[in-house]
């Protein structure tokens, strides 16, 4: 079955409050599934995972910097089964295969996007990579020649560790 | 308890750690009285000496009479930046007023990991100019103002990233300081930014931590960042073993 990845701050989904009460989840949390046009991004993850690293490289080279990367995991049928509608359209980072596994999950209401966040708490898979293991990715794409360098929106500083060229004075 | 241990609680500034434990109080009462002219050597040894508990450095440093020309160093590596407990960098009223305007603004801004925001530009910004001043500044600022926890979290994060070599001390003692805030936010923000900095002397405040961290998501972060650096460890050893045979 293969599963929908969203980059999320990971601590706003987990109970470090008291005040929360069980199950519920802080209303920060929805910061992290802000929409466009009642509309969410999201990327296909094959069922192996196998595609995982490389999705995930292709949005940390959407970054300014390499850091931590925080994600949510979920089915991605049991959000179709749950009613939830897509589009196939192609994601924007610099990895042109990765942009073909780009969803965008449409018509959301208040009320759906809020099912939704208890969904990937209650349902899905919260978890952390770490910066090396970030970077270890990055490297692996640029490696591989994955990644369009003038479509990395990292700085300079992260692209020599990369091994990138500086951006042009006009792309920074 | 002595009064030299109150004494040192009294005089505690927010640029030393305050002491943690009841062991902490009395090995600074210890420390404290056999230098009166020297006291902040003798707390500052104090200081290496817990918060490098588990390396070499620790072993090196004397429990009692400590001056600052004495203690060790390695080349490339500041151990220390305060150079009297009573004469630390006194905020900045500017530099307060400037975090403050920072702060107000960065409430307004939604972070996100790995991504630049107006409010980490002006902070990185403000450290870059005004160095370790600025660290302090902030210390204070974090430490006893009713700061906002998602704001502060960031600026820990950032903390982390920042390349100024000066300030790396003084980054380094509020990080630590920062895994024992109230807030879990903070102690995120606390957690990343050790783990970019991604040197494995703060392994003993981790570990610490992880002791009293009661948010099984932040136990588990501290978990990644203990197992990230005992890798970076390794590979230091490594890099030694393989230097030393050529």
């Amino acid at each position: 079955v293969p599963l929908a990845i969203r980059k999320i701050r990971g601590q706003k989904w987990s109970p470090r409050y008291s005040w929360l009460p069980e199950g519920d989840l802080e209303a920060d949390a929805i910061q992290d599934l802000k929409t466009e046009n009642n509309t969410i991004s999201l990327f296909v993850i094959e069922d192996n995972r196998s595609n995982f690293d490389r999705v995930l490289a292709a949005l940390a080279a959407n970054c300014t910097n390499i850091a931590n990367f925080d994600y949510a995991l979920i089915d991605l049928d049991a959000l179709k089964d749950s009613g939830y509608k897509f589009t196939e359209d192609p994601g924007e980072t610099a990895d042109k295969d990765v942009n073909k596994w780009h969803l965008n999950m449409i018509e959301l209401s208040l009320k759906k996007l809020t099912q939704l966040a208890f969904t990937l708490v209650n349902r899905g898979e919260i978890d952390r990579k770490d910066k090396p293991y970030v970077k270890r990715c990055l490297e692996a794409s640029v490696r591989e020649n994955k990644l369009d360098s003038q479509l990395v929106k990292l700085e300079d500083k992260d692209r020599a560790l990369l091994g990138l060229p500086p951006l042009p004075p006009k792309s920074k | 308890m002595s009064n030299l241990a109150y004494q040192y609680k009294d005089s505690y500034s927010p640029l030393l750690p305050e002491p943690a434990t009841e062991a902490d109080t009395r090995r600074a009462s210890e420390l404290y009285p056999s230098f009166e002219t020297a006291d902040t050597a003798q707390v500052v040894a104090g200081v290496i000496k817990r918060t490098y508990a588990h390396t070499t450095l620790s072993r090196m440093v004397p429990t009692r009479a400590l001056p600052f020309s004495s203690v060790p160093t390695k080349p490339n590596t500041q151990y220390l930046c305060w150079k009297n407990t009573s004469n630390w960098n006194v905020p900045n009223p500017d530099l307060i007023q400037k975090l403050q305007n920072i702060f107000r603004e960065g409430k307004y801004e939604i972070f996100e990991d790995g991504m630049h925001s107006t409010f980490s530009r002006a902070l990185v910004s403000l450290i870059n100019a005004h160095g370790s001043v600025a660290i302090d500044a902030l210390a204070t600022f974090l430490i006893d103002s009713n700061v906002n926890p998602e704001v502060a979290s960031e600026a820990l994060r950032w903390l982390g990233q920042v390349e100024h070599t000066e300030s790396y001390n003084r980054r380094l003692w509020l990080l630590e300081r920062s895994l024992r805030s109230p807030e879990p936010a903070i102690r995120d923000g606390a957690i990343l930014g050790l783990s970019f900095l991604d040197d494995p002397l703060v392994i003993p405040a981790l570990w610490e931590a992880l002791q009293t961290e009661e948010v099984s998501q932040l136990r588990k972060a501290i978990r990644q960042v203990l197992e990230q650096l005992k890798n970076t460890q390794q590979e230091f050893e490594s890099s030694a073993i393989s230097d030393s045979e050529n």
